[in-house]
């Protein structure tokens, strides 16, 4: 059979406009000394790799990416399993609602989610709550870096729990019943059977291995709860400060009027960006049992 | 005896854990919902509401429900102006992402062909780039072209995310279907352009359908493209929500805690409708059907 390949033009001249186009001019601007004094847009080599790889500013955004990247993913990892767990062993009923009522976060803007976990949201109340109201004298001080930084992956969790949910029940509900059957019969407890039966079948999925990865390449990227943190901690003209994620880092240089927008740089910072996010994709691509086929 | 008591009791457990669960979802939303109402628990103990849990809380929080800020927001300010902008950007982004992603779907499930790999590992990059990859030429391109803030550009830009999502949904959804039916199809003689019309579109309606609610939901909820490259014209609602809105989209506004809660409840409400309604397939677009086991 002929393929049409006059289908996947208009496809593939958006994916060449908007993707690889900006994408090599962005690696051409990393090259180059292109900033507001400089408006020089030749290429001139690699310095400012160079450079970057020695900026203690640059590693201390990765090491706060990182940190959040794991923190979250995790924590999405362990929520959307439990959460899997309480809907694949509910009622047909309950499985409905209580399903629908936990997808629900997804379908809220990252941006608003770090409105809503932000220190007077949540935690106005919360904190009323505990040194008022139970009169125990303490308080959660959302400024501690031990409670922000959770906040920060609790907000992402918020998110993204649900998505692992989802692909979690999918796997669950594949598990053959009668690998339960035969393990009640030898009388094993739900414990043993969750243990033994249903976290390997999760783990060995390349379905939740994929997510997993997914959501690693969207955690690095992660700006709009950072960004939310930037203001409420009062970092927002700080550069470095303790929430500046890679994306927060890049959007500080270009905003702030402290340096002469640095083009050159916040290019090189994307493409190191966009590498790592790159080979994330192959893994999906490599792991995924149907994408190609 | 025994085992029915064991039985009753892990069926309250259950029901406890799942409205703990559901709380934990629920109760951010709540209060994001209430403080829209100026609705501050804080002086029912102490009288004056809690002052220290971070230099922007006012402290002067009360019970004093009032519909005030979401009247505001809907009739006095330009709150409604930035809802007409995402619908508009929205929708027209999610069209030409329809034109070109379908048919590039339709090929991706029927035929395997040099290059599909490329294509492929093309879209899943685009759907995860950092938005910082490619913004700055945009800013410098759009600036020279004149579509720095102007809904042609904001539409072209989102189909960075639109694209993608409508290619590999639409993709799934052809797979789906039996592959009998093409089979037939092909074996009469039928080009390609007729069976993508005639037999593979009327089959995967309700998922062109669901795609395109999920697409239109992710560029309602996009905020970082928005903070850059939209101003005074398109400015879009999730931008709105964090920047403030006031009497004219022009005017920025120092930030509010009650304003900025009205304005993210009214923006959340259509997002969950919809996102509740193709709730089956959330997986598959968030993760373009790679998760999918065949």
């Amino acid at each position: 059979m002929k393929v049409p390949y006059v289908f996947l033009i208009p496809c593939l001249l958006i994916i060449f406009l908007a993707g690889i186009g900006p994408v090599l001019q962005s690696f051409l601007l990393s090259l180059s000394e292109f900033s507001l004094v400089n408006p020089s847009q030749a290429p001139v080599g690699f310095q400012n790799y160079i450079a970057l790889l020695s900026d203690a500013i640059f590693w201390k955004a990765i090491q706060v990416t990182l940190l959040l990247v794991f923190g979250s993913v995790f924590l999405e990892f362990v929520v959307g399993i439990f959460l899997a767990l309480l809907i694949t062993s509910s009622g047909k009923r309950a499985r409905s609602i209580f399903s629908s009522i936990f997808v629900i976060p997804i379908a809220i803007a990252p941006i608003v989610t770090g409105i809503l976990w932000s220190p007077n949201s949540v935690f106005d109340d919360l904190n009323t709550l505990l040194y008022y109201g139970l009169s125990l004298g303490t308080y959660i001080d959302t400024t501690k870096p031990f409670t922000y930084y959770s906040l920060i992956m609790i907000s992402d969790a918020y998110i993204w729990a649900p998505l692992l949910m989802l692909v979690t029940v999918a796997i669950i509900r594949s598990i053959p019943r009668e690998q339960y059957e035969a393990a009640e019969v030898m009388g094993a407890s739900s414990w043993t059977k969750f243990n033994k039966i249903t976290f390997p079948a999760i783990i060995a999925s390349p379905a939740i291995i994929v997510t997993l990865l997914l959501r690693m390449a969207d955690a690095f990227r992660m700006f709009e709860v950072p960004y939310a943190w930037n203001f409420w901690l009062g970092q927002d003209s700080e550069l470095g400060a303790s929430v500046d994620t890679v994306s927060v880092l890049m959007w500080k240089m270009f905003s702030s009027t402290l340096y002469d927008f640095p083009i050159a740089q916040i290019t090189t910072i994307a493409i190191v960006l966009l590498i790592i996010t790159l080979s994330i994709c192959a893994l999906v691509l490599r792991r995924s049992s149907n994408l190609l086929d | 005896m025994m085992s029915q008591t064991n039985k009753n009791n892990s069926r309250y457990i259950r029901y406890i854990l799942l409205i703990s669960a559901s709380l934990w979802v629920l109760w951010p939303i709540s209060i994001m919902i209430e403080e829209g109402f100026r609705v501050d628990i804080g002086p029912l103990f102490s009288g004056r509401g809690a002052s220290f849990v971070g230099e922007f809380f006012q402290g002067q929080g009360g019970i004093r429900f009032t519909t005030i800020e979401y009247v505001k927001a809907l009739q006095i300010e330009a709150y409604p102006r930035l809802l007409v902008n995402s619908v508009i950007i929205a929708v027209s982004s999610v069209i030409v992402a329809i034109l070109a992603g379908l048919p590039a779907g339709f090929t991706l499930a029927m035929y395997k062909f040099r290059g599909k790999a490329f294509i492929t590992y093309a879209l899943l990059a685009m759907r995860t780039i950092s938005p910082f990859a490619v913004l700055l030429p945009f800013f410098l391109i759009y600036g020279r072209l004149g579509l720095f803030d102007t809904y042609q550009g904001m539409a072209f830009i989102y189909l960075i995310i639109n694209l993608p999502i409508i290619t590999m949904m639409m993709r799934g959804f052809f797979k789906d279907i039996p592959k009998e039916i093409f089979e037939a199809a092909f074996m009469s003689g039928a080009s390609d352009s007729y069976i993508l019309r005639k037999v593979a579109l009327p089959l995967a309606l309700p998922g062109l359908a669901a795609a395109a609610v999920f697409a239109f939901v992710g560029t309602w909820n996009e905020f970082f493209y928005a903070l850059f490259l939209t101003g005074t014209v398109t400015k879009t609602v999730s931008r709105g929500v964090w920047s403030g809105f006031s009497e004219s989209i022009e005017s920025f506004k120092i930030l509010e805690f009650d304003e900025l809660n009205a304005g993210g409840t009214l923006a959340i409400i259509p997002a969950v409708i919809l996102s509740l309604a193709v709730q089956r397939y959330l997986a598959r677009g968030f993760t373009l059907g790679a998760e999918e086991q065949r």
